[in-house]
């Protein structure tokens, strides 16, 4: 049997299609990338403002403003090391 | 310029003054980022042959190396080539780890894991496993190619860059990529019966 364009564009767009995530994916990584970014702050080579940025704007229980420039550098209130 | 959702599938944009941006605006865009490009990267981590039980991983891998390069990203290459990038390395770091420790990632067709809508899921799921079975017989480069160009419709520029190849390479690799893929799907189609 011989494909046609047709099937081999209708073939390609199913399967593009087919991979959508749901948006809970979508919230099941993003709660766990926002976890990672603030219990493995090394990770994000340390750039810690911008990550207390990132935490504040995704994270429900993000850290106040004066939170962003603690004594201890890399340490965030009630964040696990 | 704004980030628009990939899913229109237009050109795509760049970020403004990249240099100069505070980090307040860092994270907006991060942001805004995830929100339109999440689903690009996670079809293109699955059609590169990630399995379904590592995606999550493996998603959220290039979303922290998004976020660590971002104030580096110079605009010079649309977004979802350097996206397509940097799920292709994250990719293929998976790949290499889980061939160290002897593991198969896929060669075989992932399952989804998400719930059914009976008559598209099933039409759709037959021309994943369609495709994944075809991918499985391409090498990395070449799969990367079909993935960027073929399934993710970036143009043969932004697939040259992606893979960092020139333009005319692209351009007879997809050509040869698209005619075996349809002399191959001739054959499923013949073995298995109705089109996707």
């Amino acid at each position: 049997m011989t494909a046609t364009e047709l099937d081999v564009d209708r073939t390609l767009e199913l399967a593009r299609c087919a991979r959508e995530p749901s948006s809970v994916d979508e919230q099941r990584v993003l709660d766990r990338l926002r976890s990672r970014i603030v219990d493995a702050p090394e990770q994000l080579g340390g750039r810690r403002v911008r990550r207390l940025h990132l935490v504040r704007i995704l994270g429900e229980d993000a850290p106040t403003h004066k939170d962003e420039a603690p004594p201890m550098a890399g340490l965030l209130p009630g964040v696990r090391r | 310029m704004q980030a628009m959702p990939d899913s229109k599938r237009s050109s795509d944009v760049k970020l403004d003054e990249p240099r100069t941006r505070g980090a307040s605006t860092e994270a907006l865009e991060f942001a805004r980022l995830y929100e339109n490009y999440f689903s690009f990267t996670w079809r293109v981590l699955g059609h590169l042959g990630i399995p379904d039980h590592t995606l999550d991983d493996a998603v959220q891998e290039v979303w922290l190396v998004v976020h660590r390069r971002l104030p580096n990203f110079e605009g010079r290459s649309a977004l979802r080539t350097w996206l397509f990038g940097v799920a292709f390395n994250v990719a293929r770091n998976q790949r290499r780890a889980v061939s160290r420790r002897r593991e198969q990632l896929t060669d075989e067709p992932p399952h989804s894991d998400s719930p059914p809508d009976p008559e598209q899921i099933r039409e759709g799921s037959e021309a994943w496993e369609r495709v994944q079975r075809f991918l499985s017989t391409l090498d990395e480069q070449r799969r990367a190619i079909f993935v960027c160009n073929l399934l993710e419709n970036l143009s043969a520029l932004e697939t040259a860059r992606a893979t960092s190849l020139d333009v005319s390479t692209v351009y007879q690799r997809v050509r040869a990529l698209r005619q075996s893929f349809k002399v191959w799907l001739g054959r499923e189609l013949g073995e298995f019966g109705e089109p996707a």
